[in-house]
Order: C-alpha cells, then structure tokens, then sequence
C-alpha cells in the first residue's frame, strides 16, 4: 500500500507517483481515483496528514499532463481548497463529493493550490514529511476562478440525475468514542478499506440517489375474458350423401344440352318450346341449367325470348341483381332492349336500374361511328322510352338538366325523323321539358328541337 | 413455360369439353331408379353394408356417374363409423378427379352439382380446424343456396353458421341465421322483395311459436334459434338473447347445449350463484364423449372455473379449471392413437377437433395470473399463444405475468416495519473504522440489461413483457370510432352475410368473444400505462415518455390511470432532465378518484339492472394504493425527488416533510420518504444538529434499523 504511514514519511512525491504510475494501467486510473477519494473521505482511514497529502498528489497526479478542467477529480480539489464550511451556507452547491472530505490545514491548502496551478518538479521532489514540516504559508490566494469555472462549465452539461448522488458510505465511530481506544488501528484500517474496496460489486462504485417510487400498474380488468365454454355439437356436422343421385336428372340433362347451344346460336321454335316446358314443369330447374351471370349476354343476343322467360324465373333469386348489372352493362342491341321492355311491362323492375339502361342506351348512341347504325339506334331508343313513358314505367316530370348530352340526342333526332314517335312523345305530357332522371346522366329532350320546324 | 401454359390450355379446354359431355350420360333406367330409391332408404335408417350393396350394383351399371361413386365414398365412410377419414380422402380426391372438380381451387365452382363435393370438403375442414378455409369454401357454396336441394341447403346452412362462430364473427352470422329463418323456416314461398316485408317477417319471428313442420324442420329451427342466442352472447346483447334461450328452453327442452348457454347467460349477467345453479343441473345424457366428440365434464368444470373466477376466487377457479384439463385429456386419451401414416383415422371424425386444451389454458393462464402465480401463468399463456397470436389482451396478459414476476405488489413499499432493514446494507469494519453501509437502491424493478440474449425467447422478463406489449399495441385498431358507438342492429338486415359488413366495431380475440368498443378502449389504457412501466423499468425513457403521454390523452382514462400517467410522464421528463415539466405532473390534485375501470356507457343500453348481479363492477384484485391520501402521498414523495434532484434540498425537505405528516389513518408512506430524509441531510451536512430536530421521528426509525442491523 502505497499511501502507508511509513512510506509516505520516508518517500519523495515523485516516487510514490512513478510507483503508482507502475501498478496501475491507465484504464484503471478513474477506479484507483475513486478509491483515494474514498479513503480521503473517510477520515480514519487515512489519518495522518502525510498520507492525505501524498493522496492528494496522487490523485492529482493520475490524470497528469490533461488539463485540470478535465480531470474527473477536479471539483474535489475545489472542495479541498474550499471548504463548504468556510464558504457561504445554504447555497446551492456542487454535491458530488461535498461534505466528508477531510478539512485540510493552511500549509496543506497551499501546497494544493500550487499543484493544481503551478505544479514544479522540485515540489514533487519532497517527501510529504518535508512539505508539512516546511513554512509554505507565503505564497496565499492562489487564483483558480479559471478552473472554477470550466467545472461549472461542464458540470452544467450533465442531467441532473447524475449529479445527485451520494456515497453510501457513512460513519458509526462517534457513538462509541468514548469505548474504543482513540488509536487507530492499522490492520483494522487496512480491513476496513479492503472491504469497501474490494468485492463484485464494491462498495465504493455505489451510491444513492433520490428514486422515484415507480407504482406496478394494476391488472387489467375486464369481464367476458375467459372462455366460456358452449356445446358446439361437432358430430352434427357429418359429411353429406347426394340424395340426387339417380333422381330426376334426364329432364334436366336435355334442358342443359338445349342451353348450352341456346348460348351459341338461335334454337328452333320447337327447341325453344321444349325447353321453355322443361323449365315449366321444374321450378328449380332454372338454377340447373349453368345460366350464369357471365353467359346472359350470349343468351339475350341468340335467344331473347328464352332469356326473357329465364330472367322471369329467376327474378326470386338473390342472384337476380348480377344478372341485371350484367344486362345494363352489355352492349345495346335490339335484343337487349327488346329483353328489357319486355321485362319492365312484367315485373317490378327496379327504377335505378331502368335509369342507368337508359343512359347507357344514349351514350351508346352518342359513340357509335356508324353513321346508319346510330339513326337505327336512335330511333329505337325513341321507341323504347315512348313505351317507358306510355306504361308510366318512368316518371317524365321530373326535371333535371344537363347541357352537353342533350344537344346531340335532339339533333341526331330531328336527323334521323323520327318525328313521328317524338310528336307522341310530346302529346303525353303537357311539359315544356321532358326530362328523365337517372342516377349519373341526366339529359334533356328539348321540347323546341322536338317540334320540326 | 410456354409449354406448360400450352399444356394447361389443353387441359383446361378439355376439362371444358369434358364439362359439357358430362351431362350426356345414358338415361337413367327404371331399374336404376329403384336402386338409388333403395339406397337412399338403407342409408337413411343407418343400413350403410345393404345402401352398399345397392351402390355396387349401380356403379356397375354407371361406371362414369360420379354421384354414384361420391356416394359410395361417403356410405364406406359411414360404414367406418366415420373412422377411415384418410381413406375416405382419398376416394373423394378419385372422385373429384372424375367430376373433373378442382377440390382446392373453390373460384372454380360453377355448377350446383357439385357443390355437395365441397361441402364434404368443408366439413372436414372443420373437423380439423382449419376454419377459414373452410369458411371461404362456404361461402362460396352459400351462393348457390337457391338451387339447392333443401336437406343440402340447410346442412350448408349450418355449417356456415357454426364457422362464422367460430371465426368470432357474431354480427354477419345473426345476418346470416334471419337470412336463413326468410328462407327455410317461415315460408319457403314468400317472396322477397322489399326490406319493408323483411321487416316484417322479423316481428312475426319474436311470436313464432313452432306451428308447423315435420321433425327436420323442427330440429332445424332449434339450431337456428341457438345459434342466435350465441351470437347475442357474443355479442353481449343479454336481453336479446333472454328472450332467444327461452324460447329455445321451451321448445327443446334442457339439453346440455341449452342449460350451458343459459348458464352463460347468467354468468355474463354477473349472476354468478344462478349460473351456477344452471350448470349444476346439466342433464344427464346416455351419449358418450366418443358419441359427441365433446365432453360435458369438461364443459362443466371449465365453466365452474369461469363462474369462480369472476366471483373473485381464484384458488378455486384454478382447481376446477385443472380439473378441466385433467377430464379434457382423459377425453383425449380414451380415443385410439392416430397412426403416423393416416394421422385423422382410428377415430371417429368429430373427435378430431375435440381438443380444447388450448381454450383451457388461456383460461388457467389468466386465472394462476389473478392467484398471483406469475410464472405458472406466463406458462400456460404461452401454450394459449401459440394458437392465439392475434389476440391483444392475451399479449397484455403475457406481459403482466412478466411484470408480476418482476415486482409483485406495491403494498410492500409502504411497509415500513418490514423494509426499514433494506435502508442499511451491511457494516463494514470494527471500532472507529466501523463504517454503515447504506442502500443504493431501494427499488429493485429498475433494470439495464445489456445481456446479448435474444428477448424473443419467452421467458418471464421485463424485456420479453416488452415485445409482448408492442404485439398488444398493434394488434389494437388504431383509432376508435368517432361516432357513438352502437351494437349492429341485430334484426335490421336483409342481405345475405356474403357481403361482410364494412365496419365491424368488434376486435377479434380469440379465444374469448370480440372485443367490444368499451373493451377497446379500456385494453388500450392497461396497455399504454403497462407498457410505460416496463420502458422506465428498462431505462427506455424516450419510449416511456410517449407512451405515458398517450396515456393521458385517452378518452376513457380511469383514475388509477390517470394518476400512473402523471407519475411514469413525470419520471420520464426527470431523467431526461426536464424537471420544471416532470414537477408540473406532480401536482396531488391530478389524483381525484381511484377507480380501476372507467365508468361504461354501454351497459345501460342491453343491461336492465334490476337483476345485474352486484358482484359485476368489483375488480377481481384490489390495487394498492387504495386510498387518496395514500396516492397523494407518492406523488408528494415523487415531487419532494424532483426538487432534490435539482438541488432545490429545501424544498424538497419541506414537501417530504408534508408525506411524513400526512402519514396515519388511511394514509401510509413509502420506505422511500426515510431514505430521501437521510440523503437531505447528508446533502445539507446537518448531520449533528439540524436533523434530529427536523425528522426526529424518521431518524428514530433511522436509528432502529440502524441497532436492528448492526
């Protein structure tokens, strides 16, 4: 032990410095720094003023040759220098080490300063023993505002949190002053240090710091969380035998044959009546025959009657929707308007879907390039709203206009002279403007473009 | 490639061709007729070897008809008393192969023919648990409903039921089972064609008293009327469903399935003894586990457990949910092995799914949880885990035993008599060298691990509650509703459930029934605050930071939240060094109430509190502190920390001197007040004087420990 009463007498500064230099690499410098700060603190420990001198040095002398505002032990030559006592009270203070560092007498003051500032090579070259015994009370006030302010400095840079901690380490000797002999003992010292020093986790490394008191949340609380368990009668659930097998299928099988060349090309009227009879007779037959959505197109454009007749029957299906949506969408045809006039005089259809037939009748008829096709077109669309309006199946009163479709309509109208259609058309309300709602076009049917001049 | 896509042309168009020359088989002779007639009746009363006979002689006679030949494949099965599932696999895959059916391909069902192929396949799906691809085949199936021969129609019927239910879907199924009553039950013919008849329809359903009918139909509508009453109890729409077991009660009798959902009415009403009462009276039935495929022992004592545990018995609920499992793998047991080459046969095909292992040990988990035994709960939450990984509150759950396992209570803190010996450490040195060694730490949930071992292994750690709480976080909806809030209307549909609704305001957390928007919200707030908690523990206070401000913004704050929000946002904001705002969270007037769950508006809608038992708003474990006072206390204890971190000791020193004279009836202190104490004057170097006069009476406790230890 470096620091030892004898050594410390006996030896120069430089030397116990060049011995610590030896035993220790530099890594384990900051430990080694705590350790002494520890032993200085603790009063007991180190007890002679030649070895808290020589501690002193030490302590200094780790971080040699750094500038003094980045040694980590800087602030505890500040507190040496300064002692809280003599300073004022009650401010706030830097705490990292305040309190039970050991008061230090004028010469060992001095000696300090003059380390700290102005460190020479002939003051190391004494022994402890030597600078305590000299007169070095002369040279007062040393100045080190400028290192008092750099540790400010940097320790303003640190959380607050880091710098409120505490050693854990307290004293018990002053209840027992008067039991236990007043001379320390050396080798209970020794122990005492080696206790708080050594260790997994050693003693010196700790300390306290104000700690939150961080409460455990409570357990979630719900209702309905575990599972109830209810009978859910798996065996129930059995793999099913097709009670069809062998049933009523050859009706069906004709049925289908004659469906599937209805969906390529006109059957014949005898063809067409045998399957109408089969469809007839089996209710349920309809969803057999693989009509799906997809096929109606096909089947409108070859065999409209069928169609009309199949759509009749399926009109109960919830299916019955897609099949619309498929007719509204399919390309306009005489046959798809002929299928859905015939479908609007014999059911309910719903109003949003006549509407949108309509609309697209007449952007059909505004597109089309064919300049003989479109009066075709135009005049049977004229054809198909005159019966519309003549069986109330929309309602012309209400009014709703937008310009830009009209015009071509009128136009291509009056063109196409279908003024004879359009006159009925007029006679039927009492209108100037006739108009047709629908859900996304509305157009006009000028009465004055009506009216050829 | 092109090849092969050539290839695959050929093949389509000629399973094309082959589609339309199926049907053009030779007519069906008379002959033929009487023996499909006469294998229809043998099957029908369980004669599967004659109903064999009759099939072989047709299939030899009709060697291309595939109906025959799927129907030998199911009377073998039966034959097998649905036992040789593998092989019965096997022959169906033959015969879809000569239907020209793409069994795994379900977009590709067109004909109506062959939509009982697929609901073979469905069912076994079902049996195996794989129920949403079970699900998808039947919805696809439920397309062609209308074609469908009836008995077909109503097994397909049921089937999609029972899936829907099993997926936790309860709104599109009540959809589905009034969808299903318009069509098969009150009137085959009625015509469906504006919702005002639906409507209608619905009111006469409520006085539908069973007129009409043969047995099938009858027994039809009694599945009907329970899957309705399932859906409300999933649903928690408890006057509904009274009304639904009662007519079902009336009309069927008690059956074990009516008894337990009558108990799982009471139960869900907080009648806990009456739900009791219900289960104990469980009829005795002839049929075995080996008949059903589930086990009423088990039923009942899982069920028992459920009642114990929300009557606030844990212990007990935990020995009957043992029980449970015990009886669920004896069940288990008494079935044959399945041998390695065929794993679904030697037993029949029901039993397959009749394990609930996994249901009763996310019951056990939560149970051992609220018995305070972290461990073993964080053990059969992981089991549960493994099947349930998208539920959000089994994440919570996981993360709590985590927790639990890491701090157990807070009530120990405030045990001064018990923790004054944790201030001292231990004393080092004799004579004038004897040194005390105070504690650095008093709390001992504070942890920074930088352990280079993966977190994702699940053992009870903060660290592990961590992950299992960024699951809980994600797996709850983003947002919650901004609209009031309302159960879907459960009579106003018409729609067949093949379109699902858009907006389902229910979560998915299986095993247990959806989530409902209250549950949402309050899953959220245990989540937030947990979740802050464990990033302080971990020193993530960033991350802690966030979450306990989100905490504090959530609309439906209970006050214990409320207060954990200020607290964790305030020790956050400490150690990121911002204390002016940590102290402004530290104010004793944020606490106003200690409640444990915020006041919910749902329940005055479907619950008539006359007979709500009054068991149903205590918390099943109490939450230390209780008490208001007490909760001041720490955020006082809390504040007078902040002031001495900054150095502020004199105002420290008087708010702790505040906690310390608030201390007495009905208000306790944490060991923490003492420790601040001593550190202050330590910091203030009154050791001699000032302190003794000051804290006298801490320092006398200080004192003791102090002899105590030494």
């Amino acid at each position: 032990m470096i620091l030892s009463e004898e050594s410390t007498e006996s030896q120069s500064l430089e030397s116990l410095a060049s011995q610590t230099h030896q035993c220790f690499s530099k890594q384990d410098h900051y430990k080694v720094g705590c350790a002494i700060i520890l032993l200085l603190q603790q009063a007991d420990l180190l007890p002679k003023p030649c070895q808290r001198l020589a501690a002193i040095t030490l302590l200094h002398d780790l971080y040699r040759g750094e500038s003094m505002a980045m040694n980590p032990f800087a602030t505890v030559f500040i507190h040496l220098l300064h002692h809280p006592e003599e300073t004022s009270k009650g401010s706030v203070r830097k705490l990292e080490y305040a309190g039970q560092l050991p008061r230090l007498s004028a010469v060992e003051k001095n000696f300090l300063a003059q380390l700290i500032t102005n460190p020479t090579k002939e003051l190391l070259k004494k022994t402890p023993g030597q600078i305590l015994s000299s007169d070095m009370g002369l040279f007062h006030n040393v100045d080190i505002t400028s290192i008092q302010l750099a540790l400010a400095e940097r320790q303003s840079e640190l959380p607050h949190t880091s710098r409120s901690g505490i050693p854990v380490i307290l004293p018990d000797n002053e209840m027992r002053i008067g039991s236990v002999s007043l001379f320390p003992e050396q080798s209970i010292a020794k122990k005492t240090a080696e206790a708080l020093l050594v260790g997994q986790k050693p003693i010196v490394e700790q300390c306290y710091k104000p700690e939150f008191l961080r409460l455990v949340p409570p357990i979630h609380s719900c209702e309905d969380e575990l599972v109830w368990l209810n009978a859910t009668e798996p065996s129930e659930h059995k793999a099913a035998y097709d009670i069809t097998m062998c049933v009523s299928n050859c009706e069906g099988v004709e049925a289908k044959r004659l469906m599937a060349r209805a969906f390529k090309g006109a059957l014949t009227l005898q063809q067409q009546q045998h399957l109408l009879a089969e469809l007839e007779n089996d209710p349920k037959l309809v969803y057999h025959i693989g009509l799906t959505p997809s096929k109606l197109p096909d089947l409108v454009e070859s065999n409209p009657l069928i169609a009309i007749e199949v759509l009749l029957k399926l009109m109960q299906s919830s299916h019955i929707t897609e099949y619309f949506s498929v007719l509204v969408n399919m390309e306009m045809s005489l046959h798809s308007m002929e299928v859905v006039n015939r479908l609007t005089t014999t059911v309910d259809l719903p109003t949003e879907f006549v509407h949108l037939y309509i609309s697209n009748c007449i952007s059909t008829c505004e597109t089309i390039k064919d300049r003989y096709m479109q009066n075709r077109l135009v005049r049977l669309v004229c054809v198909f709203l005159q019966s519309l309006i003549r069986n109330k199946i929309i309602n012309v009163q209400v009014s709703t206009y937008k310009y830009t479709t009209h015009s071509y309509i009128s136009v291509s109208l009056q063109r196409t002279r279908t003024y004879w259609s359009i006159r009925n058309l007029t006679f039927i309300s009492m209108e100037k403007y006739y108009s047709i709602l629908n859900d996304n076009i509305y157009f006009k049917l000028t009465y004055t473009l009506l009216i050829p001049n | 490639m092109v090849n092969q896509i050539s290839k695959m042309a050929e093949k389509e168009a000629e399973t094309e061709k082959a589609k339309s020359e199926a049907p053009a088989q030779p007519v069906i002779s008379d002959q033929e007729k009487d023996w499909a007639q006469a294998a229809l009746t043998e099957f029908n009363r369980n004669n599967y070897s004659s109903c064999l006979q009759h099939l072989v002689k047709l299939e030899a006679a009709r060697p291309q008809d595939t109906k025959v030949a799927h129907n030998k494949a199911i009377v073998e099965y039966y034959k097998s008393d649905l036992k040789k599932t593998d092989q019965f696999r096997k022959n169906m895959n033959f015969v879809c192969g000569q239907a020209h059916v793409n069994i795994e391909d379900v977009d590709s069902l067109e004909d109506v023919e062959h939509c009982v192929i697929y609901y073979n396949q469905a069912v076994l799906l079902y049996h195996l648990k794989q129920y949403s691809t079970a699900l998808k085949i039947m919805h696809k199936i439920f397309s062609f409903i209308e074609p469908m021969e009836e008995s077909l129609a109503h097994c397909v019927c049921l089937l999609l039921l029972e899936l829907q239910l099993c997926m936790h879907q309860p709104d599109k199924t009540l959809a589905l089972v009034t969808y299903v009553e318009n069509q098969f039950v009150v009137s085959t013919d009625s015509v469906i064609s504006s919702e005002k008849e639906i409507k209608s329809l619905e009111k006469e359903h409520k006085e539908m008293k069973p007129v009409t009918g043969d047995a099938a139909t009858d027994t039809f509508r009694l599945k009907l009327l329970q899957y309705r009453a399932r859906c409300y109890l999933m649903m928690h729409a408890l006057k509904a469903c009274k009304r639904e077991i009662k007519n079902l009660i009336t009309a069927g009798g008690p059956t074990l399935t009516s008894v337990l959902l009558k108990g799982n009415l009471e139960y869900q009403r907080g009648n806990y003894r009456k739900a009791m009462k219900v289960i104990n009276s469980i009829p005795q039935s002839s049929l075995s586990f080996k008949d059903l495929g589930e086990s009423a022992p088990v039923f009942y004592y899982s069920d028992m457990g459920c009642i114990h545990h929300y009557m606030g018995k844990p212990q007990l609920a935990c020995y009957y949910l043992q029980k449970a499992l015990q009886e669920n793998e004896m069940a288990t047991k008494s079935l044959p092995k399945a041998e390695q080459a065929e794993p679904y046969s030697g037993r029949p095909l029901y039993t397959l799914g009749s394990n609930k292992s996994y249901e009763l040990m996310y019951n056990l988990g939560v149970t051992l949880l609220h018995a305070r035994c972290p461990i073993k709960a964080f053990d059969c939450l992981t089991e549960a885990v493994q099947v349930y990984h998208m539920n959000p509150r089994l994440w919570l759950r996981l993360a709590e035993c985590c927790v639990m396992a890491h701090k157990a209570e807070n009530e120990s803190d405030f045990n001064i008599h018990m923790r004054r010996k944790d201030l001292v450490q231990g004393v080092v040195g004799t004579g004038t060298h004897r040194k005390i060694i105070l504690t650095p730490q008093l709390s001992k949930d504070t942890k920074y691990s930088c352990e280079g071992q993966s977190f994702a292994i699940p053992v009870a750690t903060v660290e592990f509650a961590c992950l299992c709480l960024r699951n809980a976080l994600l797996l709850l909806p983003d947002s919650q509703p901004e609209d009031p809030v309302s159960l879907p209307a459960p009579h106003s549909t018409d729609v067949p459930a093949i379109t699902p609704s858009p907006s389902s305001h229910y979560v998915y957390a299986a095993p247990s029934n959806p989530l409902g928007p209250h549950e949402v919200a309050s899953l959220r707030c245990s989540v937030l605050a947990l979740s802050a908690y464990v990033a302080l523990c971990l020193g993530d206070y960033m991350v802690a930071l966030d979450h306990a401000q989100m905490l504090l913004v959530q609309p439906t704050l209970s006050g214990v939240h409320r207060m954990l929000g200020h607290l964790y946002a305030a020790e956050a904001l400490v150690l990121l060094d911002k204390i002016s705002e940590a102290i402004e969270h530290l104010n004793p007037e944020h606490v106003k109430e200690l409640s444990l769950m915020f006041p919910s508006s749902e329940k005055d809608m479907d619950r008539d509190k006359m007979d709500i038992g009054t068991e149903q708003h205590k918390p099943l474990r109490a939450w230390f502190p209780n008490t208001l006072p007490t909760a001041r206390a720490v955020i006082q204890y809390n504040l007078a920390v902040a002031f001495a971190i900054r150095g502020e000791l004199d105002k420290a020193g008087e708010t702790l001197k505040q906690v310390w004279m608030s201390k007495g009836q009905g208000c306790d202190v944490p060991i923490h007040v003492i420790m601040l104490a001593l550190y202050i004057e330590l910091q203030l170097d009154f050791m001699k004087t000032g302190f003794m006069r000051c804290y006298g009476g801490i320092f006398h406790v200080f004192c003791y420990t102090w002899s105590y230890t030494g």
